[in-house]
């Protein structure tokens, strides 16, 4: 390989380097925002006869309102509602 | 054909010619244009991400509108999106608390009214999301637009120390408009958010059967007992989008009870903080002060009633990063509302005796969370 064959798979690889970074940074950017797009799992915690229950949130439901009957003839209540956030993976920073 | 010591030479010249254009980059401050120009390109891509966000925000927001039947949405969102509130003198500090109150108070009276004639037919809570929602655009169309300045500022001036500083800060702001469009989604879907902390635990302390009566605008009030303590609990009204009028309620809630001949003997304010960088969400932490995040006039009420009756004024924060605080509350905060609320009946046990008033208000937006 001559000099001239040098200096121009050098020129290359640079230009590939540079490609994929700002493919990279671009798809990263797009990824970023299909996730703003992401709603995260929403549980509604229901207290009845001081046992409580989790299902799925529905369009309507608050903290402090009574969602039905309890078998003993209590209020079923909603007590708390949150939504379930996914843990990016590689545990806790070691800082 | 060419011979392998030309292409030597061809290369060398090449190399050398590179190197002379490099100088000439430096030495003329070519090379900084060059750079410049790449910076602007990477912002102008950014800005049509952040107007594409603002649309999606409007666009999301009329749709919400529309669907429980504004009248005359569109108008009213455009009017909404530019509305501003211009901050008190300050060069003048005397009774610039009252100023302020005065004008934050009718901007929310603006914003109630204008609402409660375009969706005379929906209810309280649809009509408060729909402020919070166009609250919500407006910051978003308001990002964008102040970008494009400094852009086109930055160009028209030839300064390009503002668009490098644009440049720098770019990534931070989109965070920050990406974060917005994803609360506005949470408050449409009526979910609690982290900010609901505070009104969380003061629901968790007064217990679901408490009797509230609304003592302020949008702000109510509840008694209950614990273990001898008669214990007056705060909190907005919901389960609307409202913070309500918490150093207000506290004020008047306080006086009442003086002049009922009891002893307030504590006061506990209870709100979401912002965590530092490397600290866990959910976590609780007390203090002494007011633990309120507003721009001062509900803040100065908890301090000055505190300090004229020379009650202790104590603060317990349940804390989350600030996109945690406006998207919706997640399980490690709602967890955090659990220790919140033992915490609080620690220090009641510690810092009160039976017999005793104690004051706690909860602190924060109240959607989703009712009484």
């Amino acid at each position: 390989m001559n000099t001239y064959q040098l200096y121009l798979l050098l020129l290359l690889v640079v230009m590939l380097v540079a490609t994929t970074a700002m493919t990279m940074k671009q798809m990263n950017e797009i990824r970023r925002l299909q996730e703003l797009r992401k709603r995260p799992r929403v549980v509604t915690v229901e207290e009845c006869d001081g046992k409580t229950t989790t299902r799925d949130y529905r369009e309507g439901d608050y903290v402090g309102l009574v969602s039905g009957q309890c078998p003993g003839g209590g209020p079923k209540r909603v007590i708390g509602i949150y939504a379930i956030k996914e843990e990016k993976k590689g545990g806790r920073s070691p800082i | 054909m060419t011979s392998g010591s030309e292409i030597s030479t061809l290369a060398t010249l090449i190399v050398n010619i590179l190197w002379i254009a490099l100088l000439l980059l430096w030495l003329t401050g070519l090379g900084n244009w060059i750079q410049v120009y790449w910076y602007r390109a990477d912002i102008r891509s950014k800005l049509a991400i952040l107007g594409g966000l603002a649309d999606e925000a409007r666009k999301e927001t009329l749709d919400y509108m529309n669907r429980n039947k504004a009248k005359d949405a569109s108008s009213l969102l455009n009017r909404l999106l530019d509305f501003f509130v211009i901050e008190p003198v300050e060069i003048e500090p005397t009774d610039i608390i009252n100023r302020l109150r005065h004008l934050i108070n009718i901007r929310d009276a603006r914003f109630k009214d204008v609402f409660n004639q375009a969706m005379s037919d929906s209810d309280e809570v649809t009509r408060s999301v729909a402020s919070t929602a166009a609250e919500i655009a407006s910051a978003l169309n308001f990002i964008y637009k102040y970008v494009r300045h400094v852009l086109l500022f930055a160009e028209k001036t030839k300064n390009w120390y503002l668009i490098l500083q644009l440049a720098i800060f770019m990534p931070q702001i989109i965070q920050i408009a990406q974060m917005y469009r994803k609360a506005l989604d949470d408050f449409l879907y009526k979910v609690p958010v982290g900010d609901g902390a505070g009104p969380l635990v003061a629901l968790r302390l007064a217990g679901f059967g408490a009797k509230w009566r609304e003592v302020t605008e949008d702000t109510v009030v509840a008694e209950s007992e614990f273990e001898g303590r008669r214990l007056l609990i705060i909190k907005a009204k919901g389960p609307g989008s409202t913070v309500g009028r918490p150093g207000e309620a506290a004020e008047k809630v306080i006086r009442e009870a003086i002049a009922q001949g009891r002893r307030v003997s504590l006061m506990i304010t209870v709100d979401a903080a912002l965590k530092l960088e490397g600290e866990d969400t959910g976590d609780v932490a007390e203090g002494v002060g007011a633990a309120i995040g507003d721009p001062g006039p509900e803040k100065i009420r908890f301090e000055r009633v505190a300090t004229e009756y020379n009650i202790p004024l104590r603060a317990v924060i349940v804390k989350m990063g600030m996109d945690e605080a406006i998207l919706a509350m997640n399980q490690h905060i709602y967890k955090g509302v659990e220790n919140a609320v033992e915490r609080v009946k620690q220090i009641i046990r510690s810092e009160s005796r039976e017999g005793d008033t104690v004051v706690v208000i909860g602190v924060g937006n109240t959607v989703g969370v009712g009484q």
